[in-house]
């Protein structure tokens, strides 16, 4: 009967994959949200896992990098330092600010790398990316690309210009491209004289980082200060529930699409094989192999479709990054799996429902015409 | 033909019922992403286009009301006051900041107002006084359970909401306002050097101007007046804040939607390829009679109009239900269904789905040998 049943699908070639096409599509859909929000989320928190420093010290009340200002000012600098246990204290510069030409401007994170030495060299090696001179500017590979900059143009960044010097690569995100400034031009442009946005803290050897953000938090009191894993627990999740409803409702979405999908390839392949149906009972198969049939082959359709879906990510992530750099995409292989098996358990309760159709064939059909 | 196809469409009616499901699932998605993409274009442009000004003034190279919160010198509001034609001058502060409330952080605009630019309608409770009072936009609350009495924590400052407003839903910052007196003391509370430098406490100039006057020729004395600043209309404005928003998620929902129209193309072709392959032999019958591929295209493409427009209808009201659980799942995202455009656009692309992928089993049609009729 099994041996039947791959055999009549195979008869249905065209009807079967245009099936599974339909149901990796319905996941794919599922799939893509969850995978530019995830993407988008990864590379906000990017300047968070790169930059080096144990804790980071914000403005009292915040706590994220993203779509927030922070303000330290020269005070709470001052406390941070005479914590116990504070090794170092490096300042940076973080603020929202336009770039691009007038009409066209996007919005971005401008970063003012240090202009102390040390701390610059130091940024540098840990992170893997260059900090710029005075008077220019290091923007996103995409974003250079788009605009169609080379290393000496000019970009206008807030009301000033700069030149660019380099482009980095992994600081692109739609809501989040990281642009990095000299700190002395970057208090310039933001009309900052003194104070930060953000500290990044070392901690003394004898020290835990997360013991430290805790004393910061006790003893000063206009700053707020988190390990790296929480600011970027905060802002990742602040990124991905921005599109937690739409994701969650493409995902429910996806998978009743692919359902309708499943039933109604099962019933019309129970529909036109019928008769075979037919034949099988009249030479007496037992129910449950009939109904073992019927699930099989919505089991075969179902899997077909959710492999094409999981492998159709990969050329998908690699083609949206060449072809729309603009984009930061993450496919993830855990929602795949999920998605994947739930639709599979949906497709085979949907498969049930049709079951009463197949098991009520009467024999007698064989004989008509 | 279109009798033909009508007949065969009602030959079965649970194959139909059920097409007619999965057909309207389908198209329920590329309507609700239509939809959305018109939502947010929307939601993001109706606060900037509805400030109570006949002029607005921003930062100078800058274009955006929300997106890009601009600042203005201290003196500006003076400067814009001594302009003739000017009848009033209402200064407005823009703080992004973190609501982080039951469990829940959502990226809000804290909009600092003092005669003008308020919240601009309350859909429950009252203007918030100096007091430490705040108005939250009400989708915010209900995205947090929040109720007006509740406490909220905005900068390290404890609020009291006292009311609710409408028209100030935005999926990326939703406002929340304050007056400027509860503003200047939640500044000097945090010892920061507000009203010099990088943070200054006005963003914008919103200006009334004198009935009767030419509002361009009072532009352009502006202009003048205030070198830092660029002119706005609030409609240029929230057209501006729109179009930011396009550019910055259009490109992700054009490709959703891309997605769901191939999707809408491979249903329908699945759909009528099933529908072809159990009508083999009444086609055979067509072709034996001499029925020629001009016809048998026709009646493809009549059976898959029939299908879209008995589709169309519960993909309507499928829509417009996810659209709801959508709202009541992130009160943030208002999709737009039963608005003309979204309705005329979607409807454009799904019937183009539809003609594309009824042709789908075309060949098979042009391949079948009207000898199917005597086969058994």
């Amino acid at each position: 009967m099994f041996y039947w049943s791959v055999k009549s699908l195979l008869v249905e070639k065209w009807s079967v994959l245009t099936a599974a096409c339909g149901i990796a599509l319905a996941l794919l859909l599922a799939l893509y949200l969850d995978a530019v929000f995830r993407g988008e989320a990864d590379q906000i928190v990017t300047f968070i896992e790169r930059t080096p420093g144990d804790v980071w010290v914000l403005q009292d009340g915040i706590s994220d990098l993203h779509m927030a200002r922070s303000r330290l000012n020269e005070n709470a600098i001052y406390a941070v330092r005479q914590v116990e246990g504070v090794a170092g204290v490096t300042r940076f510069l973080y603020r929202d600010s336009l770039i691009g030409p007038n009409g066209q401007e996007k919005l971005a994170y401008v970063v003012g790398i240090p202009s102390a030495s040390e701390a610059r060299s130091a940024w540098e090696r840990a992170t893997g990316w260059t900090a710029p001179t005075p008077g220019h500017v290091v923007l996103p590979a995409p974003m250079a690309r788009a605009q169609d900059l080379q290393p000496g143009d000019r970009v206008r960044v807030g009301d000033e210009s700069f030149i660019l010097s380099g482009v980095s690569r992994g600081t692109y995100s739609m809501a989040n491209p990281l642009i990095f400034l000299d700190e002395t031009d970057a208090r310039n442009l933001f009309d900052m004289g003194d104070g930060a946005n953000v500290l990044l803290v070392f901690a003394r050897p004898d020290t835990s980082p997360s013991d430290l953000a805790a004393r910061i938090n006790h003893e000063v009191e206009k700053a707020s200060a988190l390990t790296p894993q929480a600011l970027r627990h905060n802002d990742f999740n602040l990124a991905m529930r921005m599109g937690g409803a739409l994701i969650g409702v493409l995902e429910v979405m996806g998978l009743a699409v692919a359902g309708l999908i499943v039933i109604f390839t099962a019933f019309v392949f129970s529909s036109s094989h019928r008769r075979e149906f037919a034949i099988a009972k009249a030479l007496g198969a037992p129910t449950k192999q009939l109904a073992g049939s019927a699930l099989a082959q919505t089991a075969v359709v179902s899997f077909l479709g959710i492999v094409i879906g999981a492998l159709v990510t990969y050329p998908l992530e690699a083609g949206l990054r060449h072809w729309v750099p603009g984009i930061a995409v993450s496919f993830s292989s855990i929602t795949v799996l999920v998605l994947g098996t739930a639709t599979l358990c949906l497709a085979l309760l949907s498969a049930l429902l049709l079951l009463r159709y197949v098991l009520s064939v009467d024999p007698m059909l064989v004989f008509q015409d | 033909m279109l009798y033909w196809s009508w007949k065969q469409w009602i030959s079965e009616p649970k194959r139909a019922v059920l097409m007619i499901a999965v057909y309207a699932a389908v198209l329920s998605l590329v309507l609700l992403f239509e939809g959305l993409r018109v939502g947010i274009h929307d939601d993001l442009r109706l606060f900037p286009a509805s400030l109570p000004a006949d002029l607005v003034a921003i930062e100078s190279g800058n274009s955006y009301f929300a997106l890009a919160p601009s600042k203005l010198p201290q003196l500006s509001r003076l400067r814009a006051e001594s302009v003739n034609g000017v009848a009033s001058v209402s200064p407005v502060m823009l703080l992004p900041v973190i609501l982080n409330e039951s469990g829940r952080r959502t990226p809000a605009m804290l909009l600092a107002f003092d005669d003008a630019g308020g919240p601009p309608s309350l859909a429950s409770g009252r203007m918030p006084t100096p007091a430490p009072e705040i108005v939250l936009d009400k989708n915010l609350a209900a995205l947090h359970g929040i109720v007006l009495g509740d406490k909220v924590r905005v900068l390290d400052n404890k609020l009291t909401v006292v009311g609710l407003s409408s028209g100030s839903t935005s999926p990326f910052t939703p406002y929340v306002f304050v007056t400027y007196d509860r503003l200047i003391d939640m500044a000097l509370d945090a010892e920061l050097p507000f009203a010099t430098g990088d943070i200054s406490l006005v963003s914008a100039l919103l200006v009334e101007v004198i009935p009767g006057q030419d509002i361009g020729s009072v532009r352009a004395a502006l202009e003048r007046a205030l070198p830092d600043a660029d002119i706005f209309t609030p409609t240029e404005l929230g057209e501006a804040d729109a179009a930011f928003g396009d550019r910055l998620i259009g490109p992700v929902l054009y490709l959703v939607s891309g997605i769901a129209w191939v999707i809408a193309l491979l249903t329908m072709s699945m759909l009528r390829y099933g529908e072809v392959r159990s009508q083999l032999r009444a086609f055979g019958i067509q072709k034996a009679l001499g029925a020629r591929p001009l016809w048998l295209a026709g009646t493809l493409l009549c059976g898959g109009l029939i299908l879209f427009a008995f589709s169309l209808p519960p993909a309507v009201l499928l829509a417009t239900l996810l659209a709801r659980a959508v709202s009541l799942w992130d009160p943030l995202y208002g999709a737009r269904i039963v608005d003309m455009a979204v309705l005329a656009q979607g409807i454009g692309v799904m019937f183009m789905a539809s003609i594309a992928g009824s042709l789908f089993p075309m060949r098979t049609l042009l391949r079948l040998d009207p000898a199917v009729v005597f086969q058994r």
